[in-house]
Protein backbone atom coordinates (compact mmCIF):
# COMPACT_ATOMS: atom_id res chain seq x y z
CA UNK A 1 0.00 0.00 0.00
CA UNK A 2 1.13 3.84 -0.65
CA UNK A 3 2.76 4.57 2.55
CA UNK A 4 3.56 1.31 3.91
CA UNK A 5 6.05 1.22 6.63
CA UNK A 6 9.63 -0.76 6.58
CA UNK A 7 10.77 -2.97 9.44
CA UNK A 8 13.30 -5.10 9.47
CA UNK A 9 11.91 -9.36 9.29
CA UNK A 10 15.77 -10.57 10.21
CA UNK A 11 19.07 -9.26 9.86
CA UNK A 12 22.37 -11.48 9.62
CA UNK A 13 25.88 -10.83 10.56
CA UNK A 14 28.92 -12.19 8.48
CA UNK A 15 32.14 -11.31 10.86
CA UNK A 16 35.37 -10.32 9.44
CA UNK A 17 37.53 -13.34 8.44
CA UNK A 18 34.96 -15.74 9.05
CA UNK A 19 32.92 -18.23 6.85
CA UNK A 20 28.91 -18.13 7.56
CA UNK A 21 26.47 -16.36 8.46
CA UNK A 22 24.56 -15.78 12.06
CA UNK A 23 21.28 -14.61 12.72
CA UNK A 24 21.02 -11.40 14.99
CA UNK A 25 17.80 -10.02 14.55
CA UNK A 26 14.06 -12.29 14.35
CA UNK A 27 10.93 -10.61 13.77
CA UNK A 28 7.83 -12.80 11.77
CA UNK A 29 5.11 -10.79 10.92
CA UNK A 30 2.27 -10.80 13.12
CA UNK A 31 -0.11 -13.11 13.05
CA UNK A 32 -3.03 -10.93 13.04
CA UNK A 33 -1.20 -8.53 10.29
CA UNK A 34 -0.56 -11.49 7.86
CA UNK A 35 -4.11 -12.76 8.13
CA UNK A 36 -4.43 -9.18 6.47
CA UNK A 37 -2.44 -10.08 3.73
CA UNK A 38 -4.41 -10.97 0.31
CA UNK A 39 -1.91 -13.99 0.64
CA UNK A 40 -2.20 -15.47 4.17
CA UNK A 41 0.70 -17.69 5.08
CA UNK A 42 0.83 -21.09 2.87
CA UNK A 43 0.79 -24.83 2.71
CA UNK A 44 4.66 -26.27 1.98
CA UNK A 45 3.16 -27.34 -0.90
CA UNK A 46 1.78 -23.93 -2.11
CA UNK A 47 4.69 -22.13 -0.96
CA UNK A 48 6.59 -23.94 -3.24
CA UNK A 49 4.37 -23.81 -5.78
CA UNK A 50 4.81 -20.15 -5.79
CA UNK A 51 7.92 -20.14 -5.87
CA UNK A 52 8.51 -22.08 -9.16
CA UNK A 53 5.68 -19.81 -10.65
CA UNK A 54 7.41 -16.53 -9.26
CA UNK A 55 10.63 -17.86 -11.58
CA UNK A 56 9.38 -19.53 -14.26
CA UNK A 57 6.26 -17.72 -14.83
CA UNK A 58 7.84 -14.35 -15.10
CA UNK B 1 24.45 31.05 -13.03
CA UNK B 2 27.22 33.98 -13.31
CA UNK B 3 29.28 32.03 -10.17
CA UNK B 4 28.65 28.53 -11.76
CA UNK B 5 30.39 30.06 -15.13
CA UNK B 6 33.30 31.25 -13.52
CA UNK B 7 33.84 28.13 -11.86
CA UNK B 8 33.54 26.41 -15.47
CA UNK B 9 35.98 28.82 -16.86
CA UNK B 10 38.17 28.82 -14.03
CA UNK B 11 38.59 25.14 -13.31
CA UNK B 12 37.78 23.67 -16.73
CA UNK B 13 37.19 20.87 -15.50
CA UNK B 14 33.97 20.26 -16.66
CA UNK B 15 33.13 16.91 -18.99
CA UNK B 16 30.17 17.06 -21.12
CA UNK B 17 27.53 14.27 -21.66
CA UNK B 18 28.15 11.10 -23.31
CA UNK B 19 27.28 10.48 -26.86
CA UNK B 20 25.61 7.91 -28.58
CA UNK B 21 26.94 6.37 -31.50
CA UNK B 22 26.06 8.77 -33.77
CA UNK B 23 22.30 8.42 -35.36
CA UNK B 24 20.75 9.83 -38.57
CA UNK B 25 18.07 12.15 -37.07
CA UNK B 26 15.52 12.12 -39.73
CA UNK B 27 13.21 15.24 -40.40
CA UNK B 28 10.50 15.63 -37.48
CA UNK B 29 6.82 15.94 -38.92
CA UNK B 30 5.77 15.78 -35.35
CA UNK B 31 3.64 18.75 -34.15
CA UNK B 32 6.03 18.68 -31.15
CA UNK B 33 8.56 19.69 -33.36
CA UNK B 34 7.91 23.49 -33.47
CA UNK B 35 7.38 24.17 -30.12
CA UNK B 36 9.45 25.64 -27.84
CA UNK B 37 11.51 22.83 -25.63
CA UNK B 38 10.83 24.28 -22.64
CA UNK B 39 8.15 25.72 -22.12
CA UNK B 40 6.62 23.17 -19.50
CA UNK B 41 8.64 21.27 -17.09
CA UNK B 42 10.46 18.73 -18.53
CA UNK B 43 11.81 17.27 -15.08
CA UNK B 44 9.12 14.82 -14.71
CA UNK B 45 11.46 11.83 -14.77
CA UNK B 46 13.35 13.26 -11.88
CA UNK B 47 17.26 13.07 -10.79
CA UNK B 48 20.02 10.43 -10.64
CA UNK B 49 23.87 9.74 -9.82
CA UNK B 50 25.78 6.84 -10.33
CA UNK B 51 29.13 4.85 -10.63
CA UNK B 52 31.20 7.04 -7.48
CA UNK B 53 34.55 7.28 -7.95
CA UNK B 54 36.86 9.10 -5.67
CA UNK B 55 37.27 12.22 -7.63
CA UNK B 56 33.42 12.37 -9.20
CA UNK B 57 29.86 10.01 -10.00
CA UNK B 58 27.62 10.77 -13.23
CA UNK B 59 25.03 12.54 -12.59
CA UNK B 60 22.12 11.95 -14.97
CA UNK B 61 18.48 13.50 -15.97
CA UNK B 62 16.01 12.80 -19.04
CA UNK B 63 13.64 15.76 -20.46
CA UNK B 64 10.34 14.65 -21.06
CA UNK B 65 7.91 17.21 -20.72
CA UNK B 66 5.03 14.21 -21.84
CA UNK B 67 6.65 11.52 -20.63
CA UNK B 68 4.30 8.90 -21.39
CA UNK B 69 4.43 9.93 -25.29
CA UNK B 70 3.54 7.21 -27.59
CA UNK B 71 6.94 8.18 -29.56
CA UNK B 72 9.11 7.40 -26.91
CA UNK B 73 10.28 11.48 -27.29
CA UNK B 74 9.05 12.15 -23.88
CA UNK B 75 7.36 15.33 -25.68
CA UNK B 76 10.36 16.76 -26.68
CA UNK B 77 10.94 18.21 -29.81
CA UNK B 78 13.66 17.49 -32.70
CA UNK B 79 15.79 20.02 -31.63
CA UNK B 80 18.93 20.18 -29.34
CA UNK B 81 18.66 21.43 -26.29
CA UNK B 82 21.22 23.07 -23.42
CA UNK B 83 20.80 21.60 -19.84
CA UNK B 84 22.85 22.93 -17.21
CA UNK B 85 24.07 21.09 -14.03
CA UNK B 86 25.49 22.53 -10.86
CA UNK B 87 27.00 20.49 -8.09
CA UNK B 88 27.41 21.69 -4.99
CA UNK B 89 28.14 21.20 -1.49
CA UNK B 90 25.33 21.61 0.29
CA UNK B 91 21.50 21.19 -0.18
CA UNK B 92 21.10 24.94 -0.56
CA UNK B 93 23.34 24.95 -3.38
CA UNK B 94 25.19 27.71 -1.57
CA UNK B 95 28.69 26.58 -2.58
CA UNK B 96 28.71 25.36 -5.98
CA UNK B 97 31.70 23.43 -6.72
CA UNK B 98 31.10 22.10 -10.28
CA UNK B 99 29.26 23.73 -13.11
CA UNK B 100 28.69 23.31 -16.80
CA UNK B 101 26.06 22.83 -19.84
CA UNK B 102 25.41 20.03 -21.90
CA UNK B 103 23.80 19.64 -25.14
CA UNK B 104 21.48 16.63 -25.73
CA UNK B 105 19.27 15.82 -28.29
CA UNK B 106 16.87 13.31 -30.05
CA UNK B 107 19.45 11.13 -30.53
CA UNK B 108 20.07 10.80 -26.84
CA UNK B 109 16.43 10.61 -26.28
CA UNK B 110 17.40 14.22 -24.39
CA UNK B 111 19.05 12.24 -21.74
CA UNK B 112 21.65 13.86 -19.83
CA UNK B 113 25.15 12.20 -18.59
CA UNK B 114 27.47 13.90 -16.81
CA UNK B 115 30.76 12.47 -15.91
CA UNK B 116 31.32 15.31 -13.15
CA UNK B 117 35.07 15.02 -11.72
CA UNK B 118 37.27 16.96 -9.74
CA UNK B 119 35.31 16.33 -6.06
CA UNK B 120 36.95 15.78 -3.12
CA UNK B 121 37.05 11.67 -2.24
CA UNK B 122 34.14 10.29 0.67
CA UNK B 123 32.33 13.19 0.29
CA UNK B 124 28.08 14.19 0.27
CA UNK B 125 27.42 16.69 -2.76
CA UNK B 126 24.31 17.71 -4.04
CA UNK B 127 23.47 18.43 -7.57
CA UNK B 128 20.57 19.40 -9.97
CA UNK B 129 19.81 20.45 -13.98
CA UNK B 130 18.11 23.63 -15.00
CA UNK B 131 16.62 24.09 -18.76
CA UNK B 132 15.42 27.01 -19.96
CA UNK B 133 13.52 28.13 -17.07
CA UNK B 134 12.98 25.18 -15.35
CA UNK B 135 14.70 23.90 -12.38
CA UNK B 136 14.99 19.95 -11.78
CA UNK B 137 14.76 18.40 -8.20
CA UNK B 138 18.11 18.01 -6.42
CA UNK B 139 19.77 14.81 -5.67
CA UNK B 140 22.16 13.99 -3.50
CA UNK B 141 25.71 11.72 -4.48
CA UNK B 142 28.60 10.69 -2.57
CA UNK B 143 31.75 10.21 -3.49
CA UNK B 144 34.09 6.72 -3.20
CA UNK B 145 36.65 7.42 -0.59
CA UNK B 146 40.44 7.63 -1.04
CA UNK B 147 41.16 4.18 -2.37
CA UNK B 148 43.98 3.59 0.27
CA UNK B 149 41.46 4.66 3.27
CA UNK B 150 39.48 2.43 5.39
CA UNK B 151 36.15 4.07 6.03
CA UNK B 152 34.86 3.10 9.21
CA UNK B 153 31.39 2.38 7.33
CA UNK B 154 29.34 1.72 4.85
CA UNK B 155 25.48 2.30 4.54
CA UNK B 156 24.23 0.30 1.14
CA UNK B 157 21.16 -1.43 0.12
CA UNK B 158 19.97 -2.98 -2.57
CA UNK B 159 16.96 -4.17 -4.61
CA UNK B 160 15.48 -5.54 -7.66
CA UNK B 161 11.86 -6.47 -9.55
CA UNK B 162 10.18 -3.47 -9.73
CA UNK B 163 7.01 -4.59 -11.50
CA UNK B 164 5.14 -1.10 -12.20
CA UNK B 165 1.37 -3.07 -12.48
CA UNK B 166 1.79 -5.06 -9.59
CA UNK B 167 1.95 -2.73 -6.72
CA UNK B 168 3.18 0.98 -4.78
CA UNK B 169 6.61 1.90 -4.86
CA UNK B 170 6.69 1.91 -1.39
CA UNK B 171 10.05 -0.12 -0.44
CA UNK B 172 12.21 2.10 -3.41
CA UNK B 173 10.23 5.36 -0.70
CA UNK B 174 11.49 3.65 2.61
CA UNK B 175 14.86 3.06 1.14
CA UNK B 176 14.74 6.73 0.02
CA UNK B 177 14.64 7.51 3.89
CA UNK B 178 17.37 5.71 4.80
CA UNK B 179 19.71 8.05 2.54
CA UNK B 180 22.24 5.03 2.17
CA UNK B 181 25.51 5.92 0.75
CA UNK B 182 24.67 3.42 -2.05
CA UNK B 183 22.39 1.81 -3.95
CA UNK B 184 22.91 -1.49 -5.99
CA UNK B 185 20.16 -2.10 -8.36
CA UNK B 186 20.26 -5.95 -9.23
CA UNK B 187 17.82 -6.02 -12.30
CA UNK B 188 14.74 -6.47 -13.47
CA UNK B 189 14.32 -2.41 -12.99
CA UNK B 190 11.44 -2.57 -15.46
CA UNK B 191 9.49 -4.79 -17.13
CA UNK B 192 8.68 -5.59 -20.65
CA UNK B 193 4.99 -6.80 -20.95
CA UNK B 194 1.78 -5.25 -22.05
CA UNK B 195 -0.91 -3.95 -19.64
CA UNK B 196 -2.45 -6.93 -17.31
CA UNK B 197 -0.56 -9.74 -19.48
CA UNK B 198 1.31 -10.61 -15.82
CA UNK B 199 -1.04 -10.25 -13.11
CA UNK B 200 -0.93 -11.19 -9.87
CA UNK B 201 -3.85 -12.45 -7.24
CA UNK B 202 -6.79 -9.76 -6.22
CA UNK B 203 -5.46 -8.04 -9.86
CA UNK B 204 -2.62 -5.57 -10.64
CA UNK B 205 -3.04 -1.89 -9.38
CA UNK B 206 -2.01 -0.11 -11.92
CA UNK B 207 -0.91 -0.56 -15.93
CA UNK B 208 1.47 -0.72 -18.29
CA UNK B 209 1.04 1.86 -20.83
CA UNK B 210 1.52 0.45 -24.50
CA UNK B 211 1.84 -2.84 -25.78
CA UNK B 212 5.17 -5.25 -24.85
CA UNK B 213 8.22 -2.99 -25.83
CA UNK B 214 10.15 -3.83 -28.74
CA UNK B 215 11.04 -1.07 -30.05
CA UNK B 216 13.22 1.82 -29.01
CA UNK B 217 10.16 4.18 -28.60
CA UNK B 218 8.14 1.43 -26.43
CA UNK B 219 11.58 0.90 -24.36
CA UNK B 220 12.07 5.01 -23.82
CA UNK B 221 8.42 4.90 -22.87
CA UNK B 222 8.36 2.31 -20.62
CA UNK B 223 11.34 3.00 -18.68
CA UNK B 224 9.79 7.26 -18.54
CA UNK B 225 6.50 5.60 -17.08
CA UNK B 226 8.63 3.92 -14.20
CA UNK B 227 10.71 6.73 -13.51
CA UNK B 228 7.79 8.91 -12.84
CA UNK B 229 7.20 7.09 -9.72
CA UNK B 230 7.52 9.73 -7.06
CA UNK B 231 9.03 6.28 -4.53
CA UNK B 232 11.40 5.78 -7.34
CA UNK B 233 12.18 9.25 -8.18
CA UNK B 234 13.31 9.39 -4.43
CA UNK B 235 15.46 6.73 -4.26
CA UNK B 236 17.57 7.55 -7.04
CA UNK B 237 17.79 11.53 -5.99
CA UNK B 238 18.77 9.73 -2.23
CA UNK B 239 22.06 7.91 -3.44
CA UNK B 240 24.52 6.82 -6.01
CA UNK B 241 23.40 3.93 -7.87
CA UNK B 242 25.12 0.94 -9.73
CA UNK B 243 22.92 -0.59 -12.08
CA UNK B 244 22.94 -3.68 -13.61
CA UNK B 245 20.39 -5.29 -16.01
CA UNK B 246 18.55 -9.01 -16.03
CA UNK B 247 16.12 -10.13 -18.42
CA UNK B 248 12.95 -8.22 -18.28
CA UNK B 249 15.07 -4.67 -19.16
CA UNK B 250 15.10 -7.08 -22.56
CA UNK B 251 12.83 -9.69 -22.53
CA UNK B 252 12.08 -12.93 -19.91
CA UNK B 253 14.28 -15.02 -19.68
CA UNK B 254 16.71 -13.71 -22.58
CA UNK B 255 20.32 -15.41 -22.91
CA UNK B 256 22.60 -14.17 -25.42
CA UNK B 257 21.17 -14.22 -28.61
CA UNK B 258 18.37 -15.75 -27.99
CA UNK B 259 14.81 -14.81 -27.12
CA UNK B 260 12.32 -16.29 -24.85
CA UNK B 261 10.50 -17.38 -27.55
CA UNK B 262 13.06 -17.65 -30.44
CA UNK B 263 11.05 -18.65 -32.85
CA UNK B 264 8.63 -16.32 -32.78
CA UNK B 265 11.80 -13.42 -32.79
CA UNK B 266 13.83 -13.44 -35.70
CA UNK B 267 14.44 -9.77 -34.98
CA UNK B 268 15.67 -10.41 -31.58
CA UNK B 269 18.87 -8.45 -31.82
CA UNK B 270 17.56 -5.09 -32.94
CA UNK B 271 15.07 -5.74 -30.11
CA UNK B 272 18.48 -6.46 -27.61
CA UNK B 273 19.82 -3.11 -29.49
CA UNK B 274 16.94 -0.97 -28.84
CA UNK B 275 16.42 -1.96 -25.26
CA UNK B 276 20.39 -1.54 -24.44
CA UNK B 277 20.04 2.07 -26.03
CA UNK B 278 17.02 3.13 -24.34
CA UNK B 279 18.31 1.59 -20.88
CA UNK B 280 22.16 3.42 -20.99
CA UNK B 281 19.59 6.76 -21.39
CA UNK B 282 17.34 6.18 -18.55
CA UNK B 283 20.68 5.31 -15.63
CA UNK B 284 23.49 7.23 -14.65
CA UNK B 285 25.80 5.10 -16.55
CA UNK B 286 29.15 5.94 -17.56
CA UNK B 287 30.30 6.77 -21.43
CA UNK B 288 32.15 2.90 -21.30
CA UNK B 289 28.38 1.98 -21.44
CA UNK B 290 27.06 3.19 -24.10
CA UNK B 291 25.98 0.54 -26.56
CA UNK B 292 27.31 -0.35 -29.56
CA UNK B 293 24.23 -1.63 -31.71
CA UNK B 294 23.12 -4.51 -29.63
CA UNK B 295 25.76 -5.03 -27.02
CA UNK B 296 26.64 -2.82 -24.33
CA UNK B 297 29.51 -3.03 -21.61
CA UNK B 298 27.67 -3.43 -18.20
CA UNK B 299 30.36 -5.47 -16.12
CA UNK B 300 32.87 -3.50 -13.76
CA UNK B 301 33.97 -3.05 -10.43
CA UNK B 302 33.97 -0.21 -7.69
CA UNK B 303 36.53 0.56 -4.87
CA UNK B 304 34.91 1.95 -1.51
CA UNK B 305 38.59 2.52 -0.13
CA UNK B 306 40.17 -0.66 1.33
CA UNK B 307 36.85 -1.75 3.00
CA UNK B 308 34.97 -3.17 -0.23
CA UNK B 309 35.11 -3.83 -3.74
CA UNK B 310 31.91 -4.02 -5.47
CA UNK B 311 31.94 -6.26 -8.79
CA UNK B 312 28.76 -5.92 -10.62
CA UNK B 313 27.95 -8.85 -13.10
CA UNK B 314 26.51 -9.71 -16.36
CA UNK B 315 24.42 -12.72 -16.34
CA UNK B 316 22.78 -12.23 -19.88
CA UNK B 317 24.77 -11.30 -22.36
CA UNK B 318 27.54 -13.85 -22.45
CA UNK B 319 25.68 -16.86 -21.14
CA UNK B 320 24.76 -19.86 -23.11
CA UNK B 321 21.66 -20.96 -23.55
CA UNK B 322 19.24 -22.40 -20.63
CA UNK B 323 19.49 -25.88 -21.01
CA UNK B 324 16.75 -28.46 -21.59
CA UNK B 325 14.74 -25.78 -22.33
CA UNK B 326 14.44 -24.08 -19.40
CA UNK B 327 12.21 -24.54 -16.86
CA UNK B 328 12.62 -26.82 -13.17
CA UNK B 329 14.60 -29.99 -14.40
CA UNK B 330 16.70 -32.68 -13.63
CA UNK B 331 19.38 -31.90 -16.31
CA UNK B 332 23.25 -33.42 -16.21
CA UNK B 333 23.80 -31.41 -19.59
CA UNK B 334 23.74 -28.88 -17.71
CA UNK B 335 26.86 -29.73 -15.73
CA UNK B 336 28.68 -29.42 -19.34
CA UNK B 337 32.15 -28.20 -18.22
CA UNK B 338 32.30 -25.66 -21.12
CA UNK B 339 29.15 -24.14 -20.27
CA UNK B 340 29.27 -21.02 -18.52
CA UNK B 341 26.38 -17.97 -17.00
CA UNK B 342 29.01 -15.22 -17.43
CA UNK B 343 30.87 -16.23 -20.39
CA UNK B 344 34.48 -17.39 -20.17
CA UNK B 345 36.19 -13.95 -20.59
CA UNK B 346 34.05 -12.23 -17.53
CA UNK B 347 34.91 -15.26 -15.42
CA UNK B 348 38.46 -14.46 -16.34
CA UNK B 349 38.04 -10.88 -15.79
CA UNK B 350 36.15 -11.75 -12.27
CA UNK B 351 38.83 -14.11 -11.42
CA UNK B 352 42.17 -11.37 -12.00
CA UNK B 353 40.03 -8.93 -9.96
CA UNK B 354 39.73 -10.87 -7.15
CA UNK B 355 42.95 -11.86 -7.57
CA UNK B 356 44.12 -7.76 -7.17
CA UNK B 357 41.95 -7.17 -4.44
CA UNK B 358 43.12 -6.02 -1.48
CA UNK B 359 39.57 -4.95 0.49
CA UNK B 360 38.29 -6.59 3.19
CA UNK B 361 34.66 -7.56 1.34
CA UNK B 362 34.53 -8.52 -2.01
CA UNK B 363 31.26 -8.26 -3.20
CA UNK B 364 29.43 -9.65 -6.14
CA UNK B 365 26.20 -7.10 -7.33
CA UNK B 366 24.47 -10.05 -9.72
CA UNK B 367 20.98 -11.08 -11.08
CA UNK B 368 20.34 -14.72 -9.98
CA UNK B 369 20.15 -17.19 -7.24
CA UNK B 370 23.90 -18.48 -7.06
CA UNK B 371 23.39 -21.07 -4.40
CA UNK B 372 21.91 -24.61 -5.21
CA UNK B 373 18.26 -25.07 -4.87
CA UNK B 374 17.48 -28.65 -5.14
CA UNK B 375 13.14 -28.32 -5.63
CA UNK B 376 12.72 -32.39 -4.63
CA UNK B 377 13.60 -34.25 -1.58
CA UNK B 378 14.37 -36.99 -3.97
CA UNK B 379 17.86 -38.26 -5.10
CA UNK B 380 17.78 -36.56 -8.53
CA UNK B 381 18.83 -32.75 -8.97
CA UNK B 382 15.78 -30.81 -10.22
CA UNK B 383 16.54 -27.45 -10.06
CA UNK B 384 16.17 -24.12 -12.01
CA UNK B 385 17.87 -23.95 -14.92
CA UNK B 386 18.35 -20.06 -15.48
CA UNK B 387 20.19 -19.36 -12.50
CA UNK B 388 23.79 -20.50 -11.52
CA UNK B 389 22.21 -24.47 -10.51
CA UNK B 390 21.89 -24.01 -14.58
CA UNK B 391 25.61 -23.75 -15.17
CA UNK B 392 26.95 -25.09 -12.05
CA UNK B 393 30.94 -25.80 -13.61
CA UNK B 394 30.42 -22.06 -13.68
CA UNK B 395 30.18 -21.64 -10.60
CA UNK B 396 31.97 -24.00 -9.18
CA UNK B 397 35.32 -21.40 -11.39
CA UNK B 398 33.69 -18.78 -10.15
CA UNK B 399 34.20 -20.15 -6.09
CA UNK B 400 37.44 -21.59 -7.24
CA UNK B 401 38.49 -18.08 -8.36
CA UNK B 402 38.04 -16.89 -4.86
CA UNK B 403 38.99 -19.33 -2.93
CA UNK B 404 42.35 -19.55 -5.22
CA UNK B 405 43.00 -15.62 -4.71
CA UNK B 406 42.78 -15.95 -0.94
CA UNK B 407 39.69 -13.75 -1.07
CA UNK B 408 39.18 -12.40 2.31
CA UNK B 409 35.28 -12.16 2.70
CA UNK B 410 33.56 -13.25 -0.18
CA UNK B 411 29.91 -11.99 -0.21
CA UNK B 412 27.46 -12.29 -2.99
CA UNK B 413 24.45 -10.71 -3.66
CA UNK B 414 20.84 -11.42 -5.82
CA UNK B 415 17.56 -10.33 -6.94
CA UNK B 416 15.34 -12.00 -9.25
CA UNK B 417 13.65 -14.22 -7.23
CA UNK B 418 10.74 -11.74 -5.57
CA UNK B 419 11.75 -13.36 -1.93
CA UNK B 420 14.29 -12.67 0.84
CA UNK B 421 16.41 -15.43 1.27
CA UNK B 422 20.00 -16.37 2.89
CA UNK B 423 22.14 -19.22 1.82
CA UNK B 424 25.46 -20.28 2.66
CA UNK B 425 27.97 -20.97 -0.54
CA UNK B 426 28.89 -24.70 1.10
CA UNK B 427 31.82 -26.73 -0.18
CA UNK B 428 29.48 -29.74 -1.08
CA UNK B 429 25.92 -28.34 -1.33
CA UNK B 430 24.46 -31.22 0.38
CA UNK B 431 26.88 -31.75 2.93
CA UNK B 432 25.53 -28.90 5.44
CA UNK B 433 28.42 -29.80 7.80
CA UNK B 434 31.02 -28.85 4.76
CA UNK B 435 33.27 -26.07 5.12
CA UNK B 436 31.35 -22.85 4.30
CA UNK B 437 33.06 -20.81 1.69
CA UNK B 438 30.87 -17.71 1.66
CA UNK B 439 27.77 -16.57 2.12
CA UNK B 440 25.06 -15.00 -0.20
CA UNK B 441 22.18 -12.60 0.57
CA UNK B 442 19.16 -12.27 -1.76
CA UNK B 443 16.67 -9.66 -1.84
CA UNK B 444 13.12 -9.59 -2.69
CA UNK B 445 11.11 -7.94 -4.81
CA UNK B 446 10.40 -4.31 -4.73
CA UNK B 447 6.98 -5.00 -6.13
CA UNK B 448 7.06 -7.78 -8.21
CA UNK B 449 4.15 -10.91 -7.35
CA UNK B 450 2.43 -8.69 -5.24
CA UNK B 451 1.50 -8.75 -1.79
CA UNK B 452 3.33 -11.37 -0.31
CA UNK B 453 3.23 -13.46 3.17
CA UNK B 454 5.72 -14.51 5.73
CA UNK B 455 6.48 -17.80 7.60
CA UNK B 456 7.23 -17.69 10.97
CA UNK B 457 10.47 -19.54 11.11
CA UNK B 458 12.18 -17.83 7.98
CA UNK B 459 12.47 -21.12 6.36
CA UNK B 460 11.70 -22.29 3.08
CA UNK B 461 10.40 -25.76 2.46
CA UNK B 462 13.50 -26.49 0.33
CA UNK B 463 15.62 -25.88 2.95
CA UNK B 464 15.15 -29.58 4.19
CA UNK B 465 17.12 -30.92 1.40
CA UNK B 466 19.34 -27.80 0.62
CA UNK B 467 21.44 -27.54 3.95
CA UNK B 468 22.98 -23.77 2.41
CA UNK B 469 19.73 -22.04 3.07
CA UNK B 470 19.16 -19.89 6.08
CA UNK B 471 16.51 -17.94 5.65
CA UNK B 472 13.48 -17.35 3.62
CA UNK B 473 10.63 -14.74 3.11
CA UNK B 474 7.57 -14.22 1.08
CA UNK B 475 7.67 -10.41 1.68
CA UNK B 476 8.27 -7.53 -0.38
CA UNK B 477 11.48 -5.23 -0.15
CA UNK B 478 14.78 -4.98 0.04
CA UNK B 479 18.18 -5.10 1.73
CA UNK B 480 19.90 -2.40 3.90
CA UNK B 481 23.24 -3.10 4.97
CA UNK B 482 26.71 -1.89 6.98
CA UNK B 483 29.54 -2.99 6.62
CA UNK B 484 32.06 -1.79 8.24
CA UNK B 485 35.98 -3.38 8.90
CA UNK B 486 35.07 -5.93 11.22
CA UNK B 487 31.72 -7.41 9.46
CA UNK B 488 28.83 -6.93 6.91
CA UNK B 489 25.49 -6.96 8.17
CA UNK B 490 22.50 -7.51 6.03
CA UNK B 491 18.64 -6.29 7.23
CA UNK B 492 16.11 -7.68 5.59
CA UNK B 493 13.15 -4.64 5.33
Amino acid sequence: MPGEQAFTRASFVVDDGVRGMRQVADNPLPTARADRSLRAPRSDAAIIADTIEAETGH
Amino acid sequence: METSRRILLKTGLVTGGAALAATPVLLDQRPSAAAPPTRTDPFTLGVASGDPLPDGFVIWTRLAPDPLADDGAGGMPSRHQQVGWQVATDARFTDVVRAGSVRTGPELGHAVHVEVGGLLPGREYFYRFRAGRHLSPSGRSVTAPDPRSMPASLSMAFASCSQFEHGWFSAYGRLAEERPDLVLHLGDYQYEYKADSYTIPGGNVRDHRGPETVSLAGYRQRLAQYKTDPDLQAAHAAAPWLVVFDDHEVDNNWADEIAENAASQPGFMDRRAAAFRAYYENMPLRRTSVPAGPDLQLYRSVQWGQLASFHMLDTRQYRDDQACGDGYDDCPPAAAPERSLPGTTQEAWLAERFAASTQTWDVLGQQVFFGRRDSTATPDNTVSMDPWDGYPASRDRVVRSWVDAGVRNPVVLTGDVHAHWGSDVLTDWTDGSSPVLGSEFVCSSITSGGDGYDKADGTHPWAAQNPNLTFWTNLRGYVSTTITPTSFTADYR
